[in-house]
């Protein structure tokens, strides 16, 4: 029968274990935090995921980023369910599209910024996941919850609308285009 | 996939990239705030998982004092995430591996301790002194101590290898002991010496310095002190002396053989060190104690408290006999507060510092070169006489 010396020497393993998953990852889930939840809460969300993960350290796997990632993305959809409000990233990446006097480098960026925020959100979610965090695409598909098989298909798809997204914003832009974004979208 | 695709579609994501909103550092206060985070969750209780018993609910969990890592507020986190401790704060391993990590002497170092000590003795009365000492890691014996009595008075020794000695101001002499140990371990040379009994068979123990400290032990303070017989039979001195036996304080009743209801025994090396009375500390020292307290005695973490002026995390042995505090940012040493039946000991650490072992931080072990011009007498009557003119309380 486990005494209370092995209780504590367990207790000693999953401290030592969480510690490092958390001093590795912490700015990788802060990151993903502050680019999609609301204002202040990004903070809650890192705490909420990372308390999750110390509950359930036992189920977190050794490629543990994904897995961290993916808590994080449960939290910040509760925390958008519970008030009702609309994602941070969304709103922010629209509100890129209506600053006032811009330069163009501005103005091309706000153009593939609101593109990106009129994307599906799971869409959206694929892109960000490998253009931001960093992942591999199968990586993003755990975060997701997805096959790689799928998520390639999903990332494929979503690749393509946001190409045409910044089509029509390029079509129905009164003022030139910034020169690489007019490149970087011809069909 | 065609070489023009991945090229657009690689350009299309580095688009993406330039319009990332939180490219770069990502939070300013992050580090202190990632440290505050991390305690705090450390303290919370882990439940014993299985598969499936996953929790639905998401618990919130809001950092005491994002850029102030120091402000912890356990308290705060015990309300939140809603769990029963049945008003104990839960034994956190984290923080007591800290809390060990800060209180153990890398060697190569010099330990430095500035420390206030009260004793109370059950009666009414209490005792009080400051010890200030430079303690070496590479040689057990190498220390410096001050000791300022409650009169204001001062005593400086040191240990040297396994001789001891004693500076006196008012001569400008260091008095060194002559006698050295024999083949014992070296906190055996310390505190005790064996020698023919009074009958046959049996042999005396001298227990050479220990001055009464903790409430229910007795802290060895070398160089000085009472002497305490202790008879002992021949085997079991052959256990002493080849260190299958060491000496224990125990609790016994009070009697002219005991010292605060303690009394001297010889115990089974290997049992006291497989499983330490954390009731009872015996000669262990404060450094020892807390080691002791954090590896062997169930410490757990108790919650938050201020002492003189300074953020504590509260650590508490099992029995509830000993209570920790340890600075809430760097683990320090802060306070080590021990219970007993007959009063209590709190040692209270104004400063808890490793220094590096570097020349002139080895100079602060030894007497002669912190008083260079002093004449250093050899001459052990003498070296008794001082210690006991030094040192009249023991």
């Amino acid at each position: 029968m486990a005494g209370p010396a092995d209780a504590h020497d367990r207790d000693v393993r999953a401290a030592e274990r969480f510690e490092e998953l958390f001093r590795r990852h912490h700015r990788a889930v802060a990151a993903y935090a502050r680019r999609r939840a609301q204002g202040d809460t990004s903070d809650d969300v890192v705490a909420s995921t990372f308390l999750v993960a110390w509950r359930r350290l036992g189920e977190v796997p050794a490629d543990s980023l994904p897995w961290l990632l993916a808590v994080a993305r449960n939290v910040i959809a509760t925390q958008q369910r519970g008030s009702r409000r609309r994602g941070a990233l969304r709103q922010r990446l629209e509100r890129a599209d209506g600053s006032a006097s811009p330069s163009a480098a501005e103005e091309s960026a706000g153009r593939v910024a609101a593109a990106l925020g009129r994307l599906p959100e799971t869409d959206r979610e694929a892109i960000t996941l490998i253009a931001w965090e960093g992942l591999r695409p199968g990586e993003a598909a755990t975060v997701l919850g997805q096959s790689p098989a799928a998520f390639r298909v999903r990332l494929h798809r979503a690749k393509r609308r946001l190409r045409r997204e910044l089509d029509r914003a390029g079509q129905a832009d009164p003022h030139p285009q910034h020169p690489s974004v007019a490149k970087e979208i011809a069909p | 996939m065609t070489t023009t695709r991945r090229t657009r579609d690689a350009d299309l994501m580095e688009l993406v990239r330039g319009v990332d909103p939180f490219e770069g550092d990502v939070h300013p206060a992050t580090d202190a705030a990632a440290e505050a985070l991390l305690r705090e969750i450390l303290a919370v209780p882990r439940p014993e998982h299985s598969p499936g018993t996953r929790r639905s609910r998401t618990v919130a969990v809001r950092l005491a004092a994002v850029g102030g890592a120091a402000a912890v507020s356990l308290v705060a986190i015990t309300a939140i995430t809603g769990e029963d401790r049945g008003g104990v704060v839960p034994a956190s391993a984290a923080v007591v591996r800290h809390a060990l990590a800060a209180a153990a002497q890398p060697p190569g170092t010099i330990l430095h301790v500035d420390m206030r000590g009260t004793q109370n003795n059950g009666d009414g009365t209490s005792i009080t002194w400051r010890d200030e000492s430079w303690q070496g890691s590479d040689a057990a014996d190498d220390r410096r101590q001050v000791e300022t009595n409650p009169d204001g008075t001062t005593a400086e020794s040191a240990n040297v290898g396994d001789t001891e000695q004693v500076y006196d101001p008012a001569t400008n002499t260091i008095y060194a002991s002559t006698t050295t140990a024999n083949s014992a371990k070296p906190e055996a040379q310390r505190n005790y010496r064996i020698s023919p009994g009074p009958t046959a068979n049996t042999y005396v123990v001298r227990l050479m310095v220990f001055r009464v400290a903790p409430g229910h032990g007795y802290r060895i303070v070398p160089g000085r002190g009472q002497k305490y017989r202790l008879v002992v039979t021949a085997s079991q001195a052959k256990a002493l002396k080849d260190r299958s036996a060491m000496i224990k304080w125990v609790r016994a009743p009070r009697s002219a053989a005991t010292l605060n209801g303690y009394r001297p025994a010889v115990v089974p090396a290997r049992a006291a060190a497989a499983s330490p009375d954390c009731s009872d500390f015996g000669s262990q020292d404060y450094g020892d104690q807390i080691l002791t307290m954090l590896r062997s005695c169930g410490a757990h973490l108790v919650g938050n408290a201020t002492i003189a002026g300074r953020d504590t995390l509260e650590l508490r042995s099992q029995d509830g006999h000993i209570t920790y505090y340890v600075d809430t940012s760097s683990y320090a040493p802060v306070q080590l507060d021990t219970t007993g039946t007959d009063g209590g000991t709190s040692l209270r650490f104004t400063k808890y510092e490793l220094l590096p072992g570097s020349d002139a931080n080895e100079a602060l072990l030894s007497l002669t070169a912190q008083h260079p011009s002093a004449t250093v007498d050899r001459n052990q009557a003498d070296y008794v006489a001082a210690e006991k003119r030094l040192f009249p309380n023991g």
